[in-house]
């Protein structure tokens, strides 16, 4: 029997003993077990050649939901599950090799309160002006009839397992399905069900949205029904409870059991829920589920779904407390948005007001806008840019000299990046008779079952990927920006400060990655303090280093159709850029792990957590509008402290008031990963913020569970 | 104004409520045996050794005025006995292995340092000052309480109460928070394990309490030596008459003291025993209602 935190020291008991056990059944990776391939394709289908790419995806649906195998376990008090191998590899089941979509968030809270008989209906209040219009409503018409299909085979096996030691349980399941996902929902349970089947049934298919604004999709129907006595908290908890199990449904377990699996973590997938922040009306949204997700994650620990709480100075204390609460208790699994500033830099990019306050994210933090954004990424390492111009055979003569040449080549790489994005959505040809660029149809991914939940592309009549939603974003993510600031403020100090060696031996130094100069690596890694130690000079570089790389992103050519706002996220990769770097006139050497995201290089910060939280404060976050997070790790023994939970809770405040953006914080330390790594089984749901997750420390390889045992400790 | 202190010490979490940013005072009228910050000792700069950091490159060596450092078959021994804390070394030593305990700065820079973290003060948070001990240092402690008043700060004073009641008189309407150490009640004890005689540090703290101040007492328990239930019962007894100490906080011993004294390179005293769980619930029980976490 797994235990759900073993870090846990308070007795969280609120749920029943058979959920708990469900849980520990589902992350021990047992269920995993019954997931199966396919054992059908869209060749059984026979289509005919001319039939367009987005009806011939929403017929493949109609397979899936006919042929698709169903699980039902009479204890769950939701139905629908996702038991496909190719789903869980992001594939679309049926359509060998193709991948789905991921990287977005639908607009779940519309589907659920229009059913499929409102979607039907609005479908067919659109006139189609041309035969692709048509073609794709009649693709999401298709989609709504493989959802039919799909949910009455679970109304079948419901009423097949009507003899089950469940009975209630079941009649109450079949009563929901009579209603929903057809209908509006009429009360808490329903609305809880359609949202699974609308989410699990585009995973079904391989897509991997995120799940949006939960509280404020699904709060409004809890509340009414505690007003009227329908529903009572623990029963609603309980449902709640069964929503995050079952979405642990491809979590394999141990990875010593598994150990051909990714090493990231075995639940990862980009499955982001955002909870509170202002409504349309300005109003913070907290209501009864806002509380029982949080108590939910304290009691399961369970880390997929990421959670992000976007807060303000309006959050109420007993939100923050509750906050606090479950970070305590270690895992990262609560992020935190500061909203007004992400909102600013959502404005400044001019999105209209209404829009900005409904942002959610993806994946990890990349801001976006639910059921209206097509989104992608693309990562680089911006410490390997900043080698490039510093290893080039010219050395420069002055620190200016080196530093514009730095932005040129920064200049170059975002220009080039720019180009691949036009390439992805633009044909170099011009149309003959208009001479306007002609839309590229790139090959595009299987889209119909996800298009039918962006109400933007119901309205557009175009899909997905071919700007059918109302923002096409391509976000630049640069890694390493730290990194970058640290080694400018070291060779402006050292060598045109202090001149303690010309910037020519230097290089050669580095290239051979400070070989045999221990003494002077020691002295340039001791004698400055670099960004995370509240340093005015430090950080003053930093943010010139910041505000440049966002200049430059901000200066890119604009694409007709596609937004490219900057960000600054490792998102774990500074293991994969590692090898590519060389050693740092910071006192690194070659191929060492780096600064994760907009957090300080391991072993940099000298002072405290607060000197961290102040240097990244002095940020201008406008400039990254897609995301720009700190992590921070407490030490564990802080879980001690009888006033712990306030202490956060002034952490958030200060992190408002200093205008942070986004905050995950962990409690962890060295020696208990250490004891995880060598004894897997003693702490099998150990959770870790890894990056813009976390996971499970024993479904991570050995070389990302170093990487985050080797930054922990550094920080101690 | 100027003062020496040895560490500011941000993000505190023990050392009064909230967070706070805690100002180690150099200098102590008090040798404890138990003391977890040697090199607060004396109020004059002193070097700090970390042999584990050290290359033997012999910079210091180098630059060393007094010949305090020797690289004899090429391996650094430090000999504070002629050093006179210019720091020479601690400025050229590559690796950090050498450091200065003690700076003279002003109570302007202090403030400076500490408004860093004045978001973190609300909500209970604030300012300690700590030692060493702030009263050794009379002046210096009233111009930062004073500057740190003007910003609307919480401030606490973590004294042994070993000062003329003069000192403490002044620096009274500036302080939120005493946190007052007692170390033990029985006289004999105290002048044999602390160096001084405690009728001074009771007198104060009941003339203290008179005054209406805010205390917090807190007391280092040590095996063998002021922990045993007649000890910790004396505490509680003390505690028992006077109206406005909130509670008695007590610290376990620890040896990281030991440390400290081996990287001042002095030598080092033998170690007290380090009380276990069942210790600290017996800590607990006995203190009762007056315990503090």
């Amino acid at each position: 029997m797994i235990e759900l935190n073993p870090l846990e020291r308070k007795n969280v008991n609120r749920l029943s003993d058979k959920t708990r056990t469900l849980a520990t059944q589902y992350l021990s990776g047992q269920f995993r077990k019954e997931l199966q391939m396919p054992d059908f394709s869209i060749d059984d289908l026979d289509l005919p050649d001319n039939i367009s790419p987005i009806e011939r995806h929403a017929m493949m649906a109609i397979l899936i939901a006919q042929k698709s195998p169903l699980i039902f376990r009479p204890e769950e008090k939701i139905a629908g599950s996702a038991p496909l191998i190719p789903a869980m590899m992001h594939q679309v089941p049926g359509m060998k090799g193709r991948y789905s979509i991921s990287h977005t968030t639908a607009d779940f809270g519309d589907a659920i309160r229009k059913g499929l008989s409102g979607l039907e209906r609005e479908l067919h209040n659109y006139s189609n002006e041309t035969q692709e219009e048509a073609n794709f409503r009649n693709a999401l018409l298709q989609v709504i009839t493989a959802m039919r299909i799909w949910v009455a085979r679970y109304v079948d096996l419901c009423r097949r397992h009507s003899d089950s030691p469940n009975p209630e349980n079941i009649k109450s399941i079949l009563k929901t399905l009579q209603n929903v996902p057809e209908n509006p929902p009429s009360d808490f349970r329903e609305a809880l069900q359609s949202f699974w089947l609308f989410f699990e049934f585009q995973r079904l298919c391989g897509n991997w949205s995120g799940l949006g604004r939960f509280d404020q999709i699904l709060g409004p129907y809890l509340e009414n029904d505690l007003q009227t006595g329908k529903i009572q908290l623990d029963e609603a908890r309980e449902l709640i409870a069964h929503f995050w199990i079952k979405g642990t449904e491809w979590c394999y377990g141990l990875r010593k059991y598994n150990p051909g699996e990714p090493g990231s973590g075995d639940a990862q997938h980009y499955q982001n829920i955002i909870l509170s922040g202002i409504d349309e009306n300005g109003l913070n949204i907290e209501n009864a589920a806002t509380y029982l997700v949080l108590d939910v994650i304290e009691e399961l620990h369970i880390s997929d779904y990421p959670v992000a709480v976007r807060i303000n100075r309006q959050t109420s204390q007993k939100l923050l407390r509750r906050i606090a609460d479950v970070q305590l208790l270690g895992g990262g699994i609560v992020s935190i948005y500061n909203e007004d500033v992400v909102m600013n830099g959502l404005r400044q990019m001019g999105f209209p007001e209404k829009e900005i306050v409904n942002f959610t994210n993806d994946g990890c933090w990349e801001v976006i806008f639910p059921g209206k954004t097509a989104f992608s990424y693309t990562p680089f390492d911006l410490l390997q840019v900043f080698q490039h111009a510093l290893f080039s055979p010219n050395i420069p003569e002055s620190f200016d000299e080196l530093y514009q040449r730095y932005l040129e080549c920064l200049r170059q790489y975002v220009k080039d990046w720019r180009q691949t994005v036009f390439n992805r959505h633009y044909a170099e040809s011009t149309d003959p008779v208009t001479g306007k660029k002609v839309f590229k149809h790139f090959d595009p991914a299987p889209e119909a079952v996800l298009s039918l939940v962006m109400p933007s592309c119901r309205q557009s009549g175009r899909p997905y990927y071919n700007l059918g939603t109302s923002y096409t974003i391509n976000a630049l993510h640069a890694g390493g920006l730290p990194d970058v600031a640290n080694s400018l403020l070291a060779i402006k100090k050292k060598i045109f400060e202090e001149h303690r060696l010309p910037l020519s031996e230097l290089v050669k130094i580095l290239k051979d990655n400070w070989n045999g100069n221990e003494l002077l690596r020691q002295e340039f890694a001791n004698s400055i303090l670099y960004y995370g130690n509240d340093d005015d000079e430090a950080d003053a570089m930093t943010k010139t280093a910041f505000d440049d790389y966002a200049e430059i992103v901000a200066a890119s050519e604009p694409i007709p159709g596609v937004l490219t706002p900057a960000g600054i996220s490792t998102f774990g990769r500074e293991i994969e850029f590692a090898p590519y770097r060389k050693a740092t006139a910071f006192g690194k050497y070659a191929g060492e792990y780096l600064a994760p995201n907009m957090s300080p290089t391991p072993g940099t910060e000298k002072n405290a957590l607060t000197a961290v939280l102040n240097s990244y404060c002095k940020m201008d976050f406008s400039g990254t509008p897609n995301g720009c997070p700190l992590d921070l790790r407490l030490s564990a023994g802080m879980r001690k402290l009888p006033n712990a939970p306030d202490i956060l809770v002034t952490l958030f405040k200060a992190f408002l008031e200093q205008g942070g953006f986004y905050l995950q914080l962990d409690t962890v330390d060295a020696a208990t990963l250490r004891e995880a790594q060598k004894d897997p089984d003693r702490f099998p749901n150990l959770v870790v913020r890894i990056s813009g997750w976390s996971a499970r420390f024993a479904s991570l390889s050995k070389e990302w569970q170093d990487m985050i045992i080797n930054r922990t400790e550094l920080e101690a | 104004m100027t003062g020496v202190i040895f560490d500011i010490a941000r993000f505190a979490l023990t050392d009064g409520p909230g967070i706070r940013s805690v100002v180690f005072f150099k200098g102590c009228p008090l040798r404890c045996q138990w003391c977890h910050n040697p090199e607060s000792h004396s109020i004059k700069p002193e070097i700090m050794f970390f042999k584990e950091k050290c290359l033997n490159c012999g910079l210091c060596e180098k630059y060393c005025a007094c010949g305090c450092h020797t690289l004899a078959s090429r391996i650094h021994q430090f000999t504070p006995n002629p050093c006179k804390g210019c720091g020479q070394c601690a400025k050229v030593c590559p690796t950090k292995a050498l450091t200065v305990s003690g700076q003279t700065v002003t109570a302007e820079n202090v403030i400076d340092t500490l408004e860093k973290d004045s978001a973190y003060y609300n909500n209970g948070g604030g300012i300690t000052l700590s030692g060493g001990e702030p009263l050794f240092q009379p002046k210096f402690s009233i111009a930062l309480l004073k500057l740190a008043k003007e910003k609307n700060w919480h401030t606490a004073v973590e004294t042994c109460g070993y000062a003329n009641w003069d000192i403490i008189r002044q620096i009274l309407p500036l302080v939120d928070l005493w946190l007052y150490d007692v170390k033990c009640i029985a006289p004999d004890k105290h002048l044999a394990f602390t160096g001084v005689d405690n009728s001074i540090i009771l007198e104060n703290l009941h003339k203290l309490n008179e005054t209406g101040a805010v205390i917090e007492l807190r007391t280092p328990l040590i095996h063998g030596v002021n922990d045993d239930d007649h000890d910790i019962l004396q505490l509680v007894e003390l505690a028992g008459k006077l109206c406005n100490v909130t509670g008695i906080h007590p610290e376990p011993y620890h040896p990281f003291g030991q440390d400290k004294l081996i990287r001042l390179c002095h030598s080092p005293q033998p170690p007290f025993p380090v009380a276990d769980d069942n210790e600290l619930k017996r800590y607990q029980n006995i203190l009762g209602n007056f315990y503090l976490a």
